[in-house]
């Protein structure tokens, strides 16, 4: 059955208007907001102030936010290695002939059923803390004074701490989509190398790598925002410290305002907050073209 | 592979998945009561009985109907509620026609109020910081100078102005100029709060310090007594660090001066010999271990935890701290607390008379349609009655005049006689904005744990705000 073109349009309709109204606009306000000095999320227009290209400059020029955007390459580099490595490894586990692998793939996968403010107090207070924690009870116990004397949440540590703890939350949701992907692959592949005598490590780089590149782009995409998005754990580790903040962070900073001190004179500036809005989408939007440069799409995919 | 295994495993899942969904619904039961707590429980008939007899209800007032509704900074479950609870009772009781809905938002209000009020939303009364609310609210708050001169609840005919401690609503006046309102009363003050070192008496006792230290040797000699006695002097949090710099130069030097401190564009004014003299001293308290060694690491709340169990005497922080860590300090926890201690050579601008007071206020909106009724529900929420409420039951300063103070917080006192000053949070050291959370704080940490010494800091400090500023 042929559909005429006004009947294909009528059926999109829905979609693409639901799509206009809760995407586009929006980020076309705040690509709009992000050159003007807007006093409070509720201003009115008439009380927004134009600037140009005033707020961009700004955060060029300070070194609060230059360093946010250290900490989250960092978050993306590190805390991307750690997830992957450990997700990788996971997925191929369970996908071998390992006893209760559906109760492993819970019990790694449970951390992201917990809200993220939970888990990064029960890191700090429970793990990391330096009178009671999990770390400095362990090491006492196991007479490692100097390791247990290192306080985790001081200067020098808490980033590493943070995407340390980040990560173990994480592995989980980028192990369950390798791990499907890697199901996908045909099982006589792996019979034809294993008669043929190939290593498990062999087979892993031949045949799993290879044919998850597919599956391993989209996870890193989704890494990608997700990294470049980093908020909460920022928020919940460090407060405002200049050794943990993001620019998700510093964003929420300039809009809602730090909220760590209600009585202190803050300056709010919702275009700002917009600009950090505006600059982590087009970072996202490179990096992910990069990525699709770097991982073509493939002919053969499963 | 066995199918016994898998059933198990998603079943587990299964189990997991909906728990953390129930957990995800429970913490929204939890809020939307809350959000929605339309009527206040109502007292029981006798309690009722109770409250009319004693409060003698105002003939008049009864006259009043129609709905008032009162935003909250509370939430239902702290100590306050209760408190607000039994007052909206008694005023029911007094009033029976008119409805009363109360909303407990919690520290939410401080984002909600705003977009509620400028869309018309009704509300009646709402609590707010003063200052905040009349600098972000001025066009919807309503002025009280004639409201405040009706009889208030309790207090033996005085008004309801006079009721309340006379720093804090001539405090509150001074606001509404600050903020370009006619000048007059916008807010009634309540909970008032000041930052101030509290300390365990126990612990001073044992290290047989007598008197609180006013002044920074005095201070020093404390220290020093707890150290020998085997007790770490001071301990801080995260959250905190900007009060501790701000305590140092603000009583050397005053807020103001802190304030351009941290905005000066050249970085000159780090140069300032007081500059130098902060960091000596804080060098000192870090080699001589008046520091608490967890200071470097310590997360909001584990260093106020540290001094709830007697690991540590003294921690710097605003009068609501005893109520806060209450139930980890136990009711045996001997609550003392002090100015911070005036510092040598400073410029006459700090010392005691200044101090970062403060208080929450119950406002009224502008536009709202029932302002008698509305004010008479205020009058019951800072009668002395309520007040007495919030003293021994949420460990509140008192805002009436002659209403008892909570034992843990009767020292406190001296510092509000003190005042004369009012210096903004960390006596303006967060004033800042970026520079302040970006470089002030982190680099006096590096100090403070003995990274860098104290020529370096000033070198450092004074480098820093020359780049941090060069760009704007």
């Amino acid at each position: 059955m042929r559909l005429s073109k006004s009947i294909i349009a009528l059926f999109l309709l829905p979609a693409v208007l639901i799509y206009l109204a809760i995407f586009l606009y929006p980020t076309l306000r705040t690509l709009a907001m992000s050159f003007y000095d807007i006093p409070s999320l509720s201003s009115k227009i008439n009380e927004w102030e134009f600037k140009g290209i005033q707020n961009y400059s700004d955060l060029i020029h300070n070194s609060y936010f230059i360093e946010s955007v250290r900490n989250v390459l960092g978050i993306w580099a590190i805390g991307g290695v750690l997830i992957f490595v450990f997700a990788f490894l996971f997925a191929i586990i369970l996908t071998s002939d390992v006893r209760g692998k559906n109760f492993w793939r819970s019990l790694i996968f449970l951390p992201n059923t917990v809200s993220a403010v939970v888990l990064s107090v029960v890191w700090l207070q429970y793990i990391f803390n330096s009178d009671y924690g999990l770390l400095t009870t362990v090491f006492n116990r196991l007479g490692l004074t100097a390791l247990a004397n290192i306080q985790w949440t001081d200067n020098e540590h808490i980033y590493f701490s943070m995407i340390i703890a980040f990560s173990f939350g994480s592995i989980g949701y980028f192990m369950l989509i390798l791990n499907a992907g890697i199901n996908r692959i045909p099982s006589d592949y792996y019979e034809a190398a294993t008669l043929d005598g190939a290593s498990v490590w062999v087979k892993f780089f031949k045949i799993t790598l290879p044919l998850l590149r597919d599956v391993f782009r989209t996870t890193l995409v989704l890494w990608t925002i997700t990294a470049f998005n980093f908020f909460v754990w920022s928020a919940t580790f460090g407060l405002d410290d200049p050794h943990t903040v993001t620019p998700g962070f510093y964003m929420y900073q300039k809009v809602f305002g730090k909220g760590t001190s209600v009585y202190s004179e803050e300056v709010f500036n919702v275009g700002a907050g917009a600009s950090v809005g505006i600059l982590i989408t087009v970072a996202i939007l490179i990096v992910t073209a990069l990525i699709n440069r770097l991982f073509p799409k493939d002919r053969l995919e499963y | 592979m066995n199918k016994k295994t898998k059933s198990f495993g998603s079943l587990l899942l299964a189990v997991m998945l909906t728990l953390s969904v129930l957990a995800g619904c429970s913490k929204s039961n939890n809020a939307e009561p809350s959000a929605a707590s339309s009527t206040s429980p109502s007292a029981s008939p006798s309690e009722t009985v109770a409250a009319n007899a004693s409060e003698g209800a105002s003939a008049e007032a009864s006259g009043l109907e129609g709905k008032v509704v009162f935003w909250s900074m509370w939430s239902n479950t702290e100590p306050q509620a209760k408190v607000i609870d039994e007052a909206v009772a008694d005023f029911k009781s007094a009033n029976p026609k008119v409805e009363v809905e109360v909303k407990y938002n919690g520290r939410d209000i401080n984002k909600l109020i705003k977009p509620a009020l400028e869309s018309g939303e009704q509300i009646d009364i709402f609590e707010q910081d003063p200052g905040a609310a009349l600098a972000n609210l001025k066009d919807h708050v309503l002025k009280l100078d004639e409201l405040l001169d009706q009889q208030s609840i309790g207090t033996d005919g005085k008004s309801v102005k006079d009721s309340i401690i006379p720093s804090l609503i001539e405090w509150v006046k001074s606001l509404s100029a600050q903020a370009g309102l006619e000048e007059g009363y916008y807010a009634i003050p309540q909970q008032p709060y000041a930052v101030l070192f509290f300390y365990n008496k126990a612990l001073f006792n044992k290290a047989g310090i007598t008197g609180v230290p006013t002044s920074w040797e005095e201070f020093l000699a404390a220290c020093e007594k707890l150290k020998q006695a085997g007790i770490e002097p001071i301990t801080f949090d995260d959250a905190y660090r900007s009060l501790f710099i701000g305590g140092y130069l603000g009583s050397a030097m005053g807020s103001d001066w802190t304030d351009s401190l941290v905005k000066d564009k050249t970085g000159d004014m780090w140069k300032d010999p007081m500059v130098l003299q902060f960091a000596n001293d804080i060098q000192n308290l870090k080699q001589k271990d008046y520091f608490s060694k967890k200071i470097a690491g310590n997360k909001y709340p584990a260093g106020q935890q540290y001094l709830a169990l007697g690991n540590a005497a003294m921690y710097l922080n605003g009068t609501w701290l005893p109520n806060e860590i209450a139930e980890t300090a136990g009711p045996d926890f001997q609550w003392g607390s002090f100015q911070f201690p005036t510092v040598p050579n400073g410029n006459d601008k700090g010392g005691q008379q200044g101090l970062t007071f403060g208080a929450q206020g119950l406002l009224m909106n502008k536009n709202s349609k029932n302002i008698p009724a509305a004010f008479e529900l205020v009058k019951f929420l800072v009668s002395k009655k309520a007040q007495e409420g919030m003293a021994t039951q949420a460990v509140a300063i008192p805002a009436t005049v002659d209403t008892k103070w909570p034992a843990p917080l009767e020292e406190a006192a001296v510092a509000f006689n003190n005042a004369k000053l009012n210096m903004p949070w960390g006596a303006g050291i967060e004033n800042g904005a970026d520079f302040s959370s970006g470089t002030v704080i982190p680099v006096f940490m590096e100090l403070a744990t003995g990274k860098i010494n104290a020529e370096q800091y000033v070198a450092k400090m004074a480098a820093a705000a020359k780049k941090f500023y060069s760009g704007k």
